[in-house]
């Protein structure tokens, strides 16, 4: 009796595991009240979960949000996991165009209504570089959580060091070329400034793109534009860094520039706003940070960035009443996150005085105003990665023209948009 | 009693007996297919229809987010196979060659290099220190593996280009993107063969090393006349699961050199990830990852006939 009994209790484990155990959902204070209008949110950026805990205790009886924050490096692999499997949230926040194929498949849902209900003009409380240029079809779906500019990031002991003024970075090419190679000190393995072959690039190359009057894609026609005049200007500038006016090493593998910069023997970096904590630590008073100066022959910046959608599933009249509380509530706060590092976008927390004081903010704040943000165009992420990216590494490692890397990218860019939705 | 009668008798008890032990049988029958179920059931639920659904979906154009988006047949197959004119036909041809070229590369150090340390442990006192010592790399994550070694192999400052003094661009242009990418899978995943040759090494009889020290063969001659041959089904065990894991390569260029620079370290598993997972082309991922299975089969297959005399 003991062998059946056995290969039963076998069985049914093999029952259990096949058919994905897994405890059942801890529910949370706010669903065993029952009487809270709950909705999933998920994100990928800085982590919510206080300002969630404080949106669910204010809101205790009524609405609740079951939070989770998600890593950055698999966000698109989580979300498609889990929309594939009708397990998806409600409401999604990510970067930017992670939400272009959503809402070319009509999975998402305009995003104005529910702005307007929580009391939001953005025509006028978002910055226009963070709400224009974010349509799918003229119809906006996102709404933007925080942005993180690329500026530029200085040591002022090595400027100082250099007999540069540690209060005046570069403002423009020539200006940065003259500092970079004044602070280029090959003897002691100090650059003036480090290019790598791959990142920043995706802030960089959008930056200075703009800066010299052009566009990486126009999301309407998918017409690829980069391999122009002003992409080779742009490409150009950062392969002459290295083999024109020698202010970077050759060959800089990744994360050389941060970890160089850190320790004080990379003398200038243009980068996302979100190395500033760290530069600050490392660097305390001897970090400056300004706008990028103009390499070309308008200011402009790339604007990293966040921002949220909602997904159609299980949007029902209750819930789109708890989002638009959310909205409101994140937005109202968000002079608390500035606090803690997060870069606002709301209207009234950049113009508010308290903003202005905490350190850095200020030129961020800037920077954001003269931002631009990559296409809203399905997988342009993976597709710049792909093709452009790989081809300014070649580049930049000198394995490649700067004309052949911007045409050959573009055209198997082109080749990709036919397969895109 | 008569002799009919005793007859009856034993008749009657072999026919009594006979439905007991049908029910024996049919009993312990029941109890081994209640045994092997479980395996059948997690077999079939994740293996088996997963590979049928994989099949299916390999059939269809089909987005991960919205599912089916109509039959294509075989016509993803032909494209990445026949139509060089392709994006995905170009990528998987890529991505194969780079994953055959890291094979090929790879499995002579994954077998070469753990059979020479276990072969010296085996020979050598304070086993019980230096087999936990070579296994430890293979207990660690690749995150903190490839953490570790791309901060050491960086081009200014890495502990490598100090110690030796050049400025070898070792995670950014090839050869020596693939030469890190080798070094950090064989610095990792060598223990593990290690301890399996270390094993075989172990259970090869002790009369036939002895018998060779008495006929006065060294380490060397000792290792390449009697240990080689007497391990060669262990050696070939080892190739081919090393061979199985090395087509599987993505973590090591995905986190070392993001399958930079250009393409030149993305292995066909970067590719399949990339098609299904962001660029939603799942169906074209399913494909590629059939024909890349396919491949593999038939490279263990040739392995395996190879360790069973090549035929002969």
């Amino acid at each position: 009796m003991r062998q059946p009994a056995l290969a039963l209790s076998l069985l049914l484990g093999a029952v259990w595991l096949a058919a994905g155990a897994s405890p059942p959902p801890a529910r949370t204070a706010a669903a065993t009240r029952g009487a809270a209008v709950t909705f999933s949110f998920w994100n990928s950026g800085p982590d919510l979960s206080t300002l969630v805990q404080g949106f669910n205790r204010t809101y205790a009886s009524k609405y609740a949000i079951k939070y989770r924050n998600i890593p950055y490096a698999n966000e698109t692999e989580i979300v498609n996991s889990a929309l594939s499997a009708h397990k998806g949230p409600t409401l999604m926040e990510e970067s930017l165009t992670p939400s272009a194929p959503y809402a070319v498949e009509g999975i998402e849902v305009p995003i104005l209504p529910l702005l307007k209900m929580a009391g939001i003009n953005p025509a006028r409380d978002f910055p226009a570089s963070m709400w224009n240029r974010t349509t799918v079809n003229k119809v906006h779906y996102v709404a933007p959580v925080d942005a993180l500019p690329t500026v530029l990031f200085y040591n002022k002991a090595l400027f100082k060091a250099a007999g540069l003024n540690p209060n005046r970075p570069p403002i423009n090419q020539a200006t940065f070329v003259r500092d970079a190679q004044k602070l280029t000190v090959r003897a002691k393995g100090q650059w003036g400034y480090v290019q790598e072959p791959a990142w920043p690039n995706p802030f960089l190359f959008p930056s200075l793109l703009e800066q010299f009057g052009g566009r990486e894609a126009n999301p309407a026609t998918r017409k690829i534009l980069f391999a122009s005049s002003a992409g080779l200007a742009a490409l150009n500038f950062e392969h002459n860094t290295i083999f024109k006016w020698h202010v970077s090493p050759v060959n800089a593998s990744n994360g050389e520039a941060h970890n160089l910069f850190v320790k004080g023997k990379n003398a200038m970096e243009m980068t996302g706003a979100y190395d500033y904590p760290i530069f600050k630590k490392a660097l305390g008073k001897n970090l400056g940070m300004s706008v990028l100066p103009v390499i070309g022959r308008r200011p402009a910046d790339f604007l990293g960035q966040n921002y949220w959608w909602l997904f159609k599933n299980g949007l029902t009249p209750a819930v789109r009443k708890a989002v638009a509380a959310w909205f409101a509530y994140y937005y109202h706060h968000s002079l608390l996150l500035a606090k803690a590092g997060t870069i606002p976008v709301w209207g009234p927390t950049l113009k508010n005085p308290a903003f202005r004081r905490i350190a850095g903010m200020p030129v961020i704040a800037q920077a954001v105003n003269t931002g631009v943000l990559n296409p809203l165009i399905p997988n342009w992420g993976t597709t710049t990665s792909t093709y452009l990216y790989a081809n300014i590494s070649l580049v930049l490692e000198g394995k490649m023209s700067v004309k052949a890397g911007l045409h050959v990218a573009a055209q198997k860019m082109q080749q990709e948009m036919a397969t895109l939705p | 009693m008569s002799v009919k009668d005793v007859g009856a008798r034993q008749a009657g008890r072999t026919r009594g007996s006979r439905p007991a032990a049908t029910r024996l049988r049919a009993k312990s029958t029941i109890s081994a297919y209640l045994f092997i179920l479980p395996f059948l059931i997690l077999f079939g639920g994740l293996t088996a229809y997963p590979i049928g659904y994989g099949i299916y979906i390999s059939l269809h154009h089909w987005n991960p987010i919205v599912g089916n988006n109509g039959w294509v047949g075989l016509s993803t197959y032909a494209e990445l196979l026949f139509n060089g004119s392709s994006l995905f036909s170009q990528q998987f041809w890529q991505g194969l060659g780079h994953t055959v070229l890291f094979v090929g590369i790879s499995v002579p150090f994954l077998v070469t290099v753990p059979l020479l340390i276990a072969y010296g442990i085996y020979r050598a006192s304070g086993k019980s220190f230096f087999r936990p010592l070579y296994f430890f790399p293979t207990t660690l994550s690749v995150t903190a593996v490839t953490s570790i070694w791309a901060w050491i192999l960086q081009t200014q400052g890495g502990a490598v280009n100090q110690i030796l003094g050049v400025h070898i661009p070792w995670l950014v242009a090839e050869p020596w993107a693939w030469i890190s990418i080798d070094l950090v899978t064989v610095w990792w995943t060598s223990g593990f063969n290690m301890i399996i040759l270390y094993a075989g090494l172990t259970q090869l009889p002790k009369t036939v090393f002895d018998a060779a020290a008495i006929d006065g063969a060294g380490v060397f001659s000792t290792f390449f006349s009697v240990a080689v041959p007497q391990l060669k089904p262990v050696l070939v065990f080892v190739g081919i699961i090393s061979t199985i894991a090395s087509f599987n390569l993505f973590a090591q260029p995905y986190l070392l050199t993001g399958g930079g620079p250009g393409f030149s370290t993305s292995p066909i598993t970067m590719f399949i990830y990339g098609e299904g997972f962001n660029a939603m082309h799942m169906g074209t991922a399913a494909a590629m990852a059939f024909l890349m299975g396919i491949v593999l089969a038939a490279i263990s297959l040739g392995q395996y006939w190879f360790s069973r005399g090549g035929g002969q």
